[in-house]
């Protein structure tokens, strides 16, 4: 981003800031969670910083609709602000979106292993129908360019079943 | 007409003359003295038969009375027979193996009889300077100074067959009319064919019979020979057949063949045959058909003889077939023998031979493992016993080596290859690519965590706001 763009971005975003200052406050605090999140992204993707960022917006909507419904004031955001209720709903959130974000990719690894290795089965059988039609001449090993496939304890494994 | 003249001198004289006597010393004065002074000794000869005897124990063969001079003496017309040339006599005689010799001939038959000593005479220059000097013959010797030093290199360095060459080749030029001699062997070139054939029954060691054809010991007789003859040129061509025949190793070549091209009447002497006399091809069939009883079925009715005998006899109608049986692969092989069978049949019967046609069925193991559909080898050991039943080889042959089945397995096999190949590939590609599948499942785990947790919040958005509108 260029520094004209920045500092028209700054120019339209200092005046609604200062419309919606109890909405500003309100948020300040409780998306702490989401810009620690974006801080600690290490990945392309920002996946972490949006999922616990969905999470905790979630988790502070029902306050902020309070505070829209009820009274858009500065008393009522600090109200909502010193408040361990909301605290708790807000980080709370937060760490729901977090767990996410942690498991989600290893649930995902579990099942495509358990797609791939009925797969090999299945092509194993395959093979073995060839053999027992055509004879063992029809076998034959796979080697990719560029050498010899390395010995892979996986393979071996999914071999024996 | 030689043997017919010692016959008519027996009877003329009412005994053999020569009774008792060991063919070395009737062999020794024959050369010596002449067949008719050998013969007649001092028996006391009719003197109208004289004339006969001598025409008809004239030793050259060119000399000697044929049919028609017996007719011409018949009718009362005088035929002196010319006189033998009486041969050079050295005043020095020449010793060897405890003799004194004064002239070639005897000193070529000691030289036979002595074979082990007759190297010596010869490579130290004894006899070629005794038949200089003391004979003064000096085209023989120039011509055994020539075959002393072309025989080192025809005999291929061995130092005992270049001897035996030697000594060969000198007989061959002291004495042409002798038939050829190589150690214990002997044998009139034209006669050859017949004395194979003969040693080849008595199962005898046929070496001196490959040495004749392989050291070309008929060419160097002929060249001895003072006279050139129109049959050889004929020698020419068929000893440079016999020699590739030789030098084949496949069946259907070797020495067998050269027994069968050589004696046009000559029955087939393969071992599982050769009871039954088989003469023609036509036989041949028929022949192995009765052979089965006493055959030893795991081996091929085919033998070398048998295919040396269709190949020498029927060479057209076998010869593509016999090569074919020569192949390499023993499926090829196989399939071959039984085409070479299954043509002869096909074109010469007879319609059904049950016993030849068993013992076939139960040799093709290899043309039913050359199919690769394990279902297609199921299919044909179920209909074979039904073909073998029939007698009729060309129905087998056909079927087994039916080309549009070959085709389809061929065909299907490649395609099994490729199925086989392209499944090992996937395996591997499934196997090896865990990393990359682990950087997938993170990526994808993140951003179906991101997608729900937006969708969370869309929905609590709602909800939320509809329970403060509502």
């Amino acid at each position: 981003m260029n520094k004209s763009r920045f500092f028209l971005y700054t120019l339209i975003a200092i005046p609604i800031a200062l419309m919606i200052i109890p909405t500003v406050i309100v948020l300040a605090v409780a998306l702490i969670p989401t810009g620690v999140a974006f801080l600690v992204e290490r990945s392309k993707g920002y996946y972490g910083g949006l999922t616990v960022g969905c999470m905790n917006l979630a988790g502070a909507s029902p306050y902020l609709f309070d505070l829209w419904f009820k009274g858009h004031t500065v008393d009522a955001a600090v109200g909502i602000i010193t408040n361990v209720f909301a605290w708790m709903m807000f980080y709370g959130a937060a760490m729901f979106g977090w767990a996410i974000y942690s498991t989600t990719p290893s649930l995902v690894s579990t099942f495509m292993t358990m797609t791939s290795g009925r797969r090999i089965t299945a092509l194993r059988a395959q093979q073995r129908e060839l053999v027992q039609k055509w004879g063992p001449d029809v076998e034959s090993v796979y080697e990719p360019e560029g050498g010899k496939p390395q010995a892979d304890p996986t393979s071996m494994a999914s071999m024996a079943g | 007409m030689y043997s017919f003249g010692v016959s008519v001198l027996i009877l003329a004289v009412g005994r053999n003359p020569l009774q008792g006597m060991p063919d070395g010393e009737i062999i020794k004065r024959k050369i010596q003295q002449g067949s008719y002074a050998t013969l007649v000794g001092d028996e006391r000869m009719p003197v109208s038969l004289i004339e006969c005897l001598r025409g008809l124990l004239t030793d050259d063969p060119e000399q000697r009375w044929q049919a028609g001079n017996i007719d011409l003496w018949l009718n009362g017309k005088r035929l002196t027979p010319i006189q033998a040339k009486a041969e050079p006599q050295s005043q020095r005689p020449l010793r060897f193996a405890d003799m004194e010799f004064h002239s070639v001939r005897p000193l070529s038959y000691a030289m036979y009889q002595n074979w082990d000593k007759a190297i010596s005479i010869i490579t130290d220059g004894t006899l070629e300077i005794w038949i200089r000097r003391g004979l003064e013959l000096n085209d023989l010797a120039d011509g055994i100074a020539t075959a002393i030093k072309s025989s080192g290199a025809m005999s291929g360095g061995n130092k005992s067959d270049m001897e035996d060459l030697i000594v060969a080749r000198v007989l061959m030029l002291m004495d042409p009319r002798m038939p050829v001699r190589f150690r214990d062997f002997r044998s009139f070139v034209d006669g050859f064919g017949q004395s194979l054939a003969v040693t080849m029954l008595r199962k005898q060691k046929l070496q001196s019979h490959t040495d004749f054809i392989n050291r070309d010991l008929w060419r160097h007789w002929i060249a001895a020979q003072s006279k050139a003859a129109a049959e050889f040129q004929q020698f020419e061509n068929v000893f440079r057949d016999l020699k590739n025949y030789l030098k084949d190793p496949n069946s259907g070549a070797g020495i067998e063949r050269c027994v069968y091209e050589l004696n046009e009447w000559q029955p087939c002497m393969s071992p599982l045959i050769e009871a039954q006399y088989t003469m023609e091809v036509k036989g041949v069939l028929p022949a192995l058909d009765a052979a089965v009883k006493n055959a030893n079925t795991k081996l091929w009715p085919v033998d070398r003889h048998v295919a040396a005998f269709l190949r020498a006899r029927y060479a057209k109608g076998t010869g593509g077939q016999i090569d074919a049986m020569n192949d390499s692969r023993p499926d090829r092989a196989t399939i071959g023998m039984l085409s070479v069978l299954a043509i002869v049949q096909w074109r010469l019967g007879p319609e059904a031979l049950h016993n030849l046609a068993g013992w076939i069925g139960g040799l093709m193991g290899p043309v039913i493992n050359s199919y690769q559909n394990r279902n297609r080898r199921k299919d044909i050991e179920k209909e074979l016993p039904k073909l073998v039943r029939k007698g009729n080889l060309a129905e087998i042959y056909n079927y087994l080596d039916n080309p549009e089945e070959r085709q389809r397995d061929a065909e299907g096999f490649n395609w099994a290859k490729a199925e086989y190949a392209s499944a090992e590939r996937m395996i591997y590609d499934l196997e090896h690519g865990q990393v990359d599948r682990q950087e997938s499942a993170i990526k994808s785990g993140r951003q179906m965590g991101t997608a729900g947790a937006f969708v969370i919040m869309l929905v609590t958005l709602l909800f939320t706001l509809l329970a403060k509108l509502l």
